[in-house]
């Protein structure tokens, strides 16, 4: 860390206890994890605080139990369940369905209300129909598609093999175009 | 597949445009403050710190900065997490399935390895301890739709391990569904309440709940570190040794063979006695002297037979090898064999070692270059043993020899020898010294009675050292009182100076044996070589065996000469160390 990095309001003090607390893997892993945590957490509660909180959450967690998260046999991977608890905690909290189809639907209306109202309208049916797959296919795609990885880093940070990755793909454009096919894609949008 | 539809393939590249077009919040978090994020992290494990200090729990103040002192009630934390505590159990279960003597024999029974119920069940968990989730989950579910309710409690804690409740849930209710698993070691209790945590509260509210609210959390009188499991490495490496990779599955990982013996070993039973096959040493060695020699004087009966049984085993797997030239799987091989898993790994390791069997990839198996060789007939089989020979005489360390027993006198066929390993030195003609040496012995224990007593009338035995047997009720009498199995032995009866030993053996109608000598009067190194040639004679039959399809009947040599084809200095004593093999 740096001078500029502190916060203005804290006395140095303070900082270089915090800088203490902070192991530097551990500020590589956040920093390389948080965004994709933070859009992660978004998607299933469907707004920023709450994203926000949970990150908050699940990164304090693993800084407390961090010697021991070393030693895990996958640190994304225990991370990535870390992350999965705390989202499946909060939803049962707040009493919430998993929030991904809205907010990644009104996510995508915001970027593209230029796009053709059906083309959203297919879009609303393929959010749902991702929102069915089983959750490991589910994050896969989630992370994939949704949130734009490869292939490599989604299978990084689920702390699984790529061919994993690659057939949990597979087995999801199958349960998808099964979804879709009957009442989604042979309809309007075939003629296009 | 359905996929493969017309109207699949147009609705897959439509699907495949949706979701490359599906990105969303893409921006949403650019200008996140990931410092300031560090600092609130960072600010709460500094609060909570001094607040269990404060409690009294723990002496440690606050870390230097660069250290990391842990908190006294960080486990705790770790401990309220779900997962953490569903992979803990899951931890205990596979480490209980591992360890259980009596499960690995079950498991590894013929007829079970490795695609019973059981096997899965036990490879799952050491795929588990090594730490191959995905492939463990494979074999749960394996295990799991043959019906074990253990496995489906074992998926239940798989998935919620990741915190995939739904897929954890299901798996719970399908172990309701299933009756309870026989023969199974007692498995520890899946922890009660182990969900609670997920709807209970979330520990990092503000304010943090303090680690005292945690400890309520806790069932009483669990340990709270977590108990870390170490499996061998050899073990683990062998559970993840074969590995392939499929479109659907993802990444696979397969009970190979190397994984059944290195689970036998592991749970201290010995691979013979999984392979059905029966202990011929010990079988032997409890029959009364009377009926071991009774049973000699009938050729069925003879040592050579025994190794015949695996040798036989071994041709089967060859004949499957050679049949795929695109090369073959072990479980192909096993499947149409019927050979117990451990046997058809000592098939293969003769196999490989004698040229006729090479890898070709993970888990595959072609024809090797051997089996090319004897194919083209001319002295072809003959370099094939000469191989396998200077193989063996490398793993014995010392020079090593083939004999056959034909029209009635010893003949050595072939040798390997090396500078350091020289051949003995033929001092006396080979064919009048079978009552002295090694080889001669050999070849005789395979003669009935008449034959012996025959071919002793023509040679007389004759005393060349003082510890040559010239008494022929003697001589007899060691020749059937040693084990099945044990080599023959000359310890200086041929040459001072020189001690021998011979397997017999028999790749077709006559008598044949190795043999190694050694310069060295050294008993204990004798017995070693001995031991170790005994455990290769398999590898060189094999190759005499295969050879033998092509090579004529050795010519009646003078003995030591070697049917020297390419001209290579004749006799036993020929001293020509340069050579490395005959052939």
């Amino acid at each position: 860390m740096n001078e500029g990095e502190f916060d203005p309001s804290g006395d140095q003090a303070v900082s270089s206890e915090l800088a203490g607390v902070l192991p530097v893997d551990f500020t590589a892993f956040h920093s390389q994890q948080h965004r994709a945590y933070l859009r992660y957490a978004h998607l299933q509660l469907g707004n920023a605080k709450d994203a926000e909180e949970i990150a908050d959450d699940v990164f304090t967690f693993l800084l407390k139990v961090w010697p021991q998260a070393l030693r895990e046999a996958s640190l994304h991977a225990f991370a990535w369940a870390a992350l999965r608890e705390h989202v499946e905690r909060r939803l049962a909290v707040l009493e919430r369905p998993v929030a991904m189809v809205e907010t990644a639907w009104f996510a995508a209306l915001r970027r593209s209300s230029r796009e053709r109202l059906e083309l959203l309208e297919s879009k609303l049916g393929l959010y749902a129909a991702i929102a069915e797959l089983s959750e490991r296919q589910y994050d896969v795609v989630l992370l994939m598609f949704l949130l734009g990885n490869n292939c490599d880093t989604v299978a990084r940070m689920m702390g699984i093999a790529p061919a994993t990755v690659r057939s949990h793909i597979r087995g999801a454009r199958r349960a998808l175009s099964r979804k879709l096919g009957v009442d989604w894609i042979p309809g309007e949008e075939k003629d296009q | 597949m359905s996929d493969m539809t017309p109207d699949g393939d147009v609705a897959l590249c439509e699907l495949d445009e949706a979701l490359k077009n599906a990105v969303v919040l893409a921006e949403e978090y650019a200008g996140y403050d990931e410092y300031a994020a560090r600092r609130r992290i960072a600010r709460r494990i500094v609060a909570d710190r001094s607040r269990s200090v404060a409690a009294g729990h723990g002496s440690v103040g606050l870390p230097l900065p660069g250290q990391q002192v842990p908190a006294a009630g960080d486990h705790l934390v770790l401990d309220a997490a779900c997962h953490v505590r569903a992979a803990r159990g899951l931890d205990e279960m596979a480490w209980t399935l591992v360890e259980s003597r009596a499960f690995a024999e079950l498991a590894l029974g013929a007829g079970t390895w490795p695609h019973g119920m059981e096997s899965a069940l036990l490879f799952a968990g050491l795929l588990h301890l090594s730490g191959k989730p995905d492939g463990a989950q494979f074999w749960f579910q394996y295990a799991a739709g043959a019906g074990s309710r253990a496995a489906a409690q074992a998926l239940y804690l798989h998935h919620l391990a990741r915190a995939e409740v739904k897929t954890a849930r299901h798996w719970q209710d399908q172990a309701q569904t299933l009756p309870p698993d026989e023969d199974l070691p007692h498995l520890p209790q899946t922890p009660e309440a182990l969900e609670e945590a997920l709807g209970a509260s979330v520990i990092w509210t503000s304010p943090p709940i303090t680690t005292q609210d945690l400890a309520a959390l806790m069932a009483p009188g669990r340990s709270a570190q977590r108990p870390h499991y170490r499996l061998p490495a050899r073990l683990g490496r062998a559970a993840t040794s074969e590995r392939e990779e499929d479109d659907d599955l993802g990444e696979v990982f397969l009970p190979g063979p190397q994984t059944a013996v290195a689970v036998a070993r592991y749970a201290r039973l010995n691979p013979k006695e999984l392979t059905e096959e029966a202990n011929p040493w010990a079988l032997e060695a409890l029959k009364p002297p009377q009926l071991t020699r009774a049973a000699r004087s009938s050729p069925e009966e003879r040592p050579a037979q025994v190794a015949m049984e695996s040798v036989h085993r071994t041709l089967r797997v060859l004949e499957v090898i050679s049949r795929y030239s695109g090369g073959v799987s072990m479980t192909q091989i096993a499947r149409e064999t019927h050979l117990p898993q451990l046997a058809l790994v000592r098939a293969m390791e003769a196999l490989i070692r004698s040229n006729l069997a090479t890898p070709a990839g993970p888990g595959a198996y072609i024809a090797g270059h051997a089996l090319l060789l004897t194919g083209g007939g001319d002295g072809g089989g003959r370099r094939q043993v000469g191989e396998t020979l200077a193989w063996v005489r490398d793993a014995v360390g010392a020079a090593v020899y083939v004999a056959r027993y034909t029209e009635g006198e010893v003949s050595i066929t072939q040798y390997a020898d090396s500078p350091a390993a020289p051949v003995v030195e033929e001092w006396v003609d080979f064919r009048a010294a079978a009552h002295a040496s090694a080889v001669g012995k050999a070849l005789l224990i395979q003669l009935d009675y008449n034959a012996r007593k025959d071919h002793l009338s023509r040679h007389q035995p004759v005393r060349f050292t003082p510890h040559t047997l010239t008494s022929q009720e003697t001589l007899f009498d060691q020749l059937d009182t040693c084990h099945p199995n044990a080599p023959l032995l000359d310890l200086q009866e041929y040459a001072l100076g020189t001690v021998c030993a011979a397997v017999p053996i028999a790749s077709g109608p006559n008598p044949e044996c190795v043999a190694l000598s050694m310069p060295v009067p050294d008993p204990r190194r004798l017995r070693q070589a001995a031991r170790i040639l005994q455990s290769e004679a398999t590898a060189v039959l094999l190759a005499l065996i295969v050879a033998g399809s092509s090579d004529p009947t050795p010519r009646r040599d003078i003995p030591g000469c070697h049917d020297g084809r390419e001209g290579e200095a004749g006799t036993a004593g020929c001293g020509s160390g340069a050579l490395s093999t005959t052939w």
